[in-house]
């Protein structure tokens, strides 16, 4: 330490000193000119009077100077004081805390001022220092360094304040060129700031953010330093950056299509999947655009209005299957996802939207529902074979009745040529029962033809009794009764007669056939239609058949599973997925008292559904 | 005295009952229809000639059933079997337990209306068979057991003396008994009193079969031959 500034700070009369002086003159010259005044010769007094405001007026002249002269004095001594030797101050600083409370005097005030500013250093938050520069050789000697600097340097105070140069102690990773950037400011007296990183001796890097306001003092150069630790700082924006990279880095290799939008309809930010299908490259040639740049003005108005709505609802969009062509013409299909994006205050500034491309899954979806379509459509197929003989039937007893008219008619005619008009009864029952023959034959031919899924409103009631017609003379043959319990009024159901018949079919015969064990007295099978309360229609087929054992209950609805020797396995597999394509369901339940019961349920057809 | 014949037919199937109907009014029959075997069963009076028109399968009791049950009430009403498509166990079933044909729909109505007229014949004849047995059994039963005895030594061909010998009665005895015959029988001739006591054995061994016949046809051959 050197000891050129240690030397007692220079003592000036002080303003009561003044002010004492400047009344005696004034006193003085009062005295002069008032009683003793007139003892003096004119020419004296004359003098006096013309003298004495030009003295006054130089007095109070070099009072101004000297309390200026001296205010920058103490100043400066004062500092200096600070900077070479800052203990000195503490007894005076702490030595006169309880002993000065009012500003009584003009050093003590200025003590006090001194001594907030003390505690204000001691207790900053920030490193505090005052560093001497060497501006030959860079070096940069610590004169001054509060608590809280000496902390984040690393060192004891000691060590920092013997040693000649910082950047010995730290390892500065600012680049050389700055440093001659500095050395300018310090010269020029401008302020400068910077970010740097310290190496503590104990090897943990800090970021330091400083402020230093160069000064000097003669020919001496220093500087006023804040140091701000900002390693907490930088390390929680760098794991923002870092988490932010790895999301962008997720949402960049998504395949679906992810953007977000603001409340004009403005890109803000779009990942990568959306680039390549909006041919673009970068998030900035995106950004800023609306889909009226984009898309053709039709398409854009919808996806607008879209975005409004969610803006003005605040409901989200979720999965909406949307069917478009691209640009190659190809059909593709998305599930569209757009949610109102809000600021923290739960305001809406935007639409954050998500497009996940389902194309091959619903390509694959059309596959599995064609062979689904072909499967059953074979099944039908041999269905129609194994009722082969009802059909025969059915079709016989209107060809019977029709030939049995026929004969009946000649035989009339024959007898009589002018019975005519009772030939018209019989001619019209002819009419009716070809009519009869000509319906089977139609169903038939609807059942086992190959046709694309048509959905058209189908009342269940006449679905059944269509069937039952049909099977009637099965269940003769099986010595099984029917009994319908059909709901009273019609039940509109939407789907595809065909299929659906299919089903009631199948389900009818698997009851004939678990029955045929059963005692003859005994084989009843229960057909019941209900519309329930909560818009579900059901048909349920209760059957007095040989039931369900635990390993059938659990397989029924497997394919290629039959208990049947020449059974294929199909029928109830193929009927539920029917009835699951029609958003319905399909279920067996042994019945306590012996059969089964299986139960179709299915959506009622509503008004809106239209 | 007899009433008119009457077609009965028993179909489930309006269309086959009503087109029957139709066909066999045309040849100027009477036809009653009926829905099923339950129907007809509770509204026929078995003193009412005709044939009965089956079909073969229905639901609730089938046409083989209504077969058995009116074997068991011994209701012979001829029956002319119907049926869509049959097989050949059915067929032998039904004709073995006496049914007139088995007929497979759609028929000729030539086949059909030959057959009805067929078994009318049969119901008619055997109808009056049995009126000629009744009258007999009622001649017959008034007769007292030596009477009886008498008469079947006569209708054996013996004379009034092998008869004395045989029963240990005088001859003048036996002339006595065969006046009284004579009498209470209404003839004068051998001949009818052998036929009369033919039908009544043979009416006893009917009876005695009833109600399951295993030779069908018995009383319905001369009307087959």
């Amino acid at each position: 330490m050197r000891q050129t500034h240690r030397e007692q700070p220079v003592r000036f009369p002080s303003a009561p000193f003044w002010v004492g002086l400047a009344g005696a003159v004034f006193s003085g010259m009062l005295i002069l000119t008032s009683g003793p005044w007139r003892l003096l010769p004119i020419e004296h007094a004359e003098i006096l009077a013309r003298w004495t405001p030009i003295v006054l007026c130089l007095v109070l002249g070099a009072w101004a100077w000297a309390a200026r002269h001296r205010r920058n004095l103490l100043r400066q001594h004062l500092v200096e004081r600070l900077i070479t030797d800052p203990s000195s101050l503490d007894a005076r600083i702490t030595g006169s805390h309880s002993k000065l409370p009012e500003y009584q005097h003009d050093a003590n005030d200025r003590l006090v001022h001194l001594q907030w500013l003390r505690l204000i250093v001691h207790h900053c938050s920030d490193g505090l220092s005052i560093v001497e520069h060497d501006l030959e050789t860079h070096a940069r000697r610590l004169v001054f360094g509060n608590a809280r600097f000496v902390e984040l340097s690393g060192y004891s105070r000691e060590e920092l304040m013997t040693c000649c140069d910082l950047n010995r102690l730290t390892v500065d990773t600012a680049a050389p060129e700055i440093w001659e950037d500095y050395r300018k400011c310090i010269i020029a007296g401008r302020r400068f700031h910077g970010q740097s990183s310290w190496r503590r001796p104990d090897g943990q890097e800090n970021y330091h953010e400083w402020t230093a306001a160069p000064f000097r003092i003669g020919e001496r150069y220093y500087s006023v330093g804040i140091d701000r630790d900002i390693t907490e700082r930088r390390q929680a924006e760098q794991a923002l950056m870092a988490e932010r990279d790895l999301f962008q880095t997720l949402i960049d290799t998504l395949p679906d299509n992810v953007f977000v939008k603001d409340l004009q309809g403005r890109f803000v930010f779009s990942n990568q999947a959306c680039h390549r299908q909006r041919m673009v490259s970068t998030n900035d040639e995106l950004t800023g655009k609306t889909d009226y740049d984009l898309l053709p003005p039709h398409r854009a108005k919808l996806q607008r209005d879209e975005d409004l709505e969610i803006i003005r609802t605040g409901r989200p969009i979720l999965d909406r299957e949307l069917c478009l062509q691209d640009e190659r013409g190809r059909t593709r299909w998305t599930l569209t996802t757009k949610i109102p994006w809000r600021n923290q205050e739960g305001n809406i500034i935007g639409i954050v939207g998500l497009d996940h491309e389902i194309t091959e899954h619903k390509l694959a979806e059309e596959r599995a529902k064609h062979h689904r379509e072909m499967l059953a459509h074979v099944t039908r197929i041999s269905t129609a074979g194994e009722m082969a003989g009802g059909l025969a039937h059915e079709l016989n007893q209107p060809l019977s009745a029709i030939l049995n008219y026929a004969h009946g008619c000649i035989r009339r005619i024959q007898a009589d040529p002018r019975q005519v008009t009772e030939m018209v009864t019989a001619i019209e029952q002819i009419i009716a029962q070809a009519e009869r023959a000509g319906q089977i034959i139609h169903w038939l031919r609807n059942f086992v033809r190959r046709q694309p899924s048509r959905h058209t409103a189908i009342e269940l009631n006449q679905a059944v009794r269509e069937v039952i017609a049909l099977v009637e003379h099965e269940a003769r043959q099986h010595n099984i009764q029917l009994h319908l319990q059909l709901a009273p009024d019609p039940i509109t159901v939407f789907g595809d007669l065909v299929q659906i018949e299919q089903v009631i079919i199948n389900l009818v015969r698997n009851s004939f056939e678990a029955m045929t064990d059963s005692a003859a007295d005994r084989r009843t099978l229960t057909i019941e239609t209900n519309l329930n309360r909560t818009g579900q229609v059901t048909i349920t087929f209760r059957d007095t058949g040989r039931g369900l054992d635990s390993d059938s209950r659990e397989r029924l609805f497997d394919p290629f599973f039959t208990t049947k020797p020449d059974g294929m396995g199909l029928g109830l597999s193929i009927s539920r997925s029917v009835i699951e394509e029609h958003e319905g369901r399909l279920w067996a339940s042994p019945r306590p008292e012996g059969g089964v019961v299986f139960v179709v349920e299915l959506p009622v057809r509503r008004e809106k559904d239209k | 005295m007899p009433l008119d014949p009457t077609v009965f037919i028993v179909d489930d199937d309006l269309a086959i009952r009503q087109s029957l109907q139709w066909l066999l009014q045309s040849a100027a029959l009477n036809v009653e229809t009926y829905a099923s075997a339950v129907e007809f069963f509770g509204q026929y009076d078995p003193e009412r000639p005709g044939c009965l028109v089956l079909d073969l399968r229905m639901p609730g009791i089938d046409g083989l059933t209504l077969q058995d049950t009116l074997l068991r009430e011994d209701i012979r009403l001829p029956i002319i079997f119907i049926t869509g498509h049959g097989n050949i166990p059915q067929a032998v079933r039904a004709i073995q337990h006496g049914a007139v044909d088995f007929m497979e729909k759609p028929f000729d109505d030539q086949v059909l209306l030959a057959r009805i007229r067929q078994a009318l014949e049969m119901d008619r004849k055997h109808r009056a068979a049995q009126t000629l047995a009744t009258r007999i059994r009622g001649k017959i039963d008034r007769l007292t057991p030596r009477e009886l005895q008498v008469m079947e030594a006569m209708a054996a061909g013996q004379a009034n003396k092998a008869i004395a010998d045989h029963l240990g009665l005088s001859v003048r005895t036996v002339e006595l008994y065969r006046h009284h015959i004579m009498n209470k029988l209404e003839t004068h001739s051998l001949a009818e009193i052998v036929q009369m006591l033919t039908v009544y054995k043979q009416s006893q061994i009917n009876d005695l079969r009833l109600p399951t016949r295993i030779f069908p046809g018995i009383d319905e051959e001369p009307a087959n031959g």
